[in-house]
């Protein structure tokens, strides 16, 4: 378990998000639940139902890319709010390049959730994965 | 992956050069219309390694170009130009931008600012009321599904059609307002979903629908073409495709990824995935931003007519008694197949404009016949604060810029740095001491979006006249708006 799992991070235009964990799938799950923060209080959404979610891409970055994007396609136009992530995990093998994630949240609710940016897409621009101090560090960047 | 600093040097007036020999994998220089102060405001910018990034990109015909209010965006600069080969160029989704046919269109009234300044509180008031703005909002104008393939096979002839514009406003629109060879076979469930409901809404950040006056004619003669005169009161629409251009261009990103694989292609920055124009993968990109340009251009056409509406409620006047007119619609990010000169002959080339405006002299066969003898109308929007202009193109802008010029003030301050400035409501109360009255849905957006985070829109033009891309002709100021 670490201390930080993800922030935000000032950016020339618009917003930027670092998020951290043990291996890349748990930063990965930390960086949409940062994507999400950004939006809407994480404490404010309620874990009352369960999404599943296949991203089949054979490129690594590509494919965390498409998934950051899921969740913003979620909240966009299925106005549904993400608040934890249940399972993830990738299929790596010669015929499969998924990734299977279940994402708990509920549906979003105006009456306690106002989105606070309208988030055009996570861009391919700077995102990258690194290792530091033994943790995985994914840093992306919204387009607002 | 970290790119390596661009040489830069000045190369006369309001111009700044990246040689192509300064990096090793440019095919082209790179030109940036700046004067100094502006080539200072850009500081840690990094869009001058941009500028020369899609300078690597291949089939690049002249140079690649940044317009005075560039500033960092994704793959391209925010102003960056830059024109392809028809057969050995490329097209890439970040050249146009993820927002694809954002732009602004510019409608005049037969109001004078005296009679509007008594109810210009209801005015914004009801606007603010009846234009869905912010996250999430729609509803701006409710189509079937059969409908709402027409609005991406025909832009602005279905508005003609719905009844949200006349019959011959199109033509004082660019490209008439529809882009042929939309194949909404292209389009993903997901671009229709998410963009379904929101014909017709503002949007938010810098969106905006805005109330302005002619403050200053700098030329009166093509002021008068324009129907532009001093105090008159006028309305500016700049907004976009919303989440159907966003997902279009989310949806294509890996696949010219993945194309810029296929074909070989070396990019700096995976943003700038791009494929070849006459790729399949190319032609599918082209085909479905078209379906976004298509239904950006009735978007901001849907919000023109509500605030017609409205505006003619609070003046207690009848439509037809308003001399509403459509001044022009203008794409800010956009990328089409135009005729341009190069190296001296005429050539048919893909222009990406990615943050700037199309600039057409006089006698131009593109430029509306209502405009034809004095050249294409320029809107060039400002921040809340300060202005917006109207230009006319120049002759110069067909031989620097692939006739382009810039499209806004540019950013000069993160949203960050916005709010630390200045919190919403302080910005509400300084714009109301100064006549302006704004509303905002997101308690945020008016910090974010304040006037000082933006370049002054003064320089900008002052440089584009100055390199002769485009001619001030008039000065509007801002006198209330709404945002997302």
């Amino acid at each position: 378990m670490i201390d930080k799992r993800f922030r935000a991070v000032d950016h020339s235009g618009d917003l930027a998000v670092e998020a951290w964990g043990a291996d890349e799938l748990e930063a990965l799950a930390n960086a949409s639940l940062g994507l999400v923060a950004q939006l809407v209080p994480l404490d404010t959404i309620e874990e009352r139902e369960q999404f599943p979610l296949w991203i089949a891409d054979e490129d690594v970055d590509r494919r965390m890319i498409a998934y950051l994007n899921e969740i913003i396609y979620l909240i966009s136009a299925r106005r549904w709010l993400p608040c934890s992530v249940k399972y993830m995990t990738n299929c790596n093998s010669k015929d499969c390049n998924e990734l299977q994630v279940v994402l708990g949240g509920e549906p979003l609710d105006p009456t306690r959730h106002e989105l606070k940016y309208d988030v055009k897409a996570v861009t391919y621009h700077g995102f990258r994965v690194t290792k530091e101090t033994g943790m995985v560090k994914i840093y992306f960047v919204c387009d607002l | 992956m970290a790119q390596p600093q661009a040489t830069i040097e000045r190369a006369g007036p309001f111009r700044y050069r990246i040689p192509q020999e300064s990096r090793a994998d440019m095919r082209t220089d790179g030109i940036m219309f700046l004067n100094d102060s502006l080539f200072g405001q850009l500081r840690a910018d990094m869009s001058p390694t941009q500028v020369a990034n899609v300078a690597t990109l291949p089939g690049i015909v002249g140079c690649s170009l940044a317009m005075p209010d560039m500033h960092w965006g994704y793959g391209f600069p925010i102003g960056g130009v830059a024109a392809f080969h028809a057969t050995e160029g490329v097209i890439s989704p970040g050249g146009v931008g993820y927002d694809i046919n954002c732009g602004v269109n510019l409608t005049r009234t037969a109001v004078h600012w005296q009679e509007v300044q008594g109810p210009l509180e209801r005015l914004i008031n009801t606007m603010f009321a009846r234009i869905p703005t912010g996250v999430g909002s729609k509803g701006g104008l409710r189509v079937t599904k059969p409908e709402f393939e027409q609005v991406l096979l025909t832009g602005a002839q279905f508005a003609v059609r719905r009844g949200v514009c006349g019959a011959d406003d199109p033509l004082h629109m660019e490209e008439q307002g529809a882009l042929a060879g939309a194949d909404p076979g292209e389009i993903s469930a997901r671009a229709r979903e998410r963009g379904f409901e929101q014909l017709g809404t503002l949007g938010a950040g810098n969106h905006f629908v805005e109330v302005q006056v002619v403050e200053e004619i700098h030329d009166e003669r093509v002021a008068q073409v324009f129907g532009l005169f001093p105090g008159q009161v006028c309305c500016m629409v700049h907004s976009g495709s919303r989440g159907f251009g966003y997902q279009v261009c989310t949806d294509f990103l890996p696949v010219m990824d993945r194309a810029a694989s296929k074909f070989g292609i070396e990019l700096p920055d995976r943003q700038l995935a791009c494929a070849p124009l006459t790729s399949k993968e190319g032609q599918r990109y082209f085909a479905a931003m078209k379906c976004a340009a298509n239904f950006a251009w009735v978007n901001r056409l849907t919000m023109r007519w509500h605030w017609m509406q409205v505006f003619a409620e609070i003046m207690k006047r009848r439509i037809e008694d308003c001399g509403f007119g459509l001044v022009y619609d203008v794409c800010h990010n956009i990328a089409k197949f135009e005729q341009h000169l190069v190296a001296g002959d005429e050539a048919r080339v893909c222009v990406h404009r990615k943050g700037a405006t199309r600039s057409l002299p006089a006698g131009h066969p593109l430029v509306p016949l209502a405009y034809r003898q004095v050249g294409q109308p320029v809107l060039i929007p400002g921040d809340m604060g300060r202005a917006s202009w109207v230009l006319v193109g120049e002759p110069n802008a067909l031989t620097e810029s692939f006739g382009s010029a810039p499209h806004g003030a540019g950013r000069l301050m993160s949203r960050n740095a916005g709010l630390k400035l200045r919190r919403s409501n302080e910005v509400r109360e300084q714009l109301a001491a100064r006549g302006i009255i704004v509303q905002a849905r997101t308690g945020s957006t008016l910090a974010e979006e304040q006037p000082e985070v933006y370049k002054n829109v003064d320089d900008v033009v002052a440089v584009a006249a100055g390199v002769g891309l485009a001619r001030p002709v008039a000065k509007l100021r801002p006198v209330g708006g709404i945002k997302g």
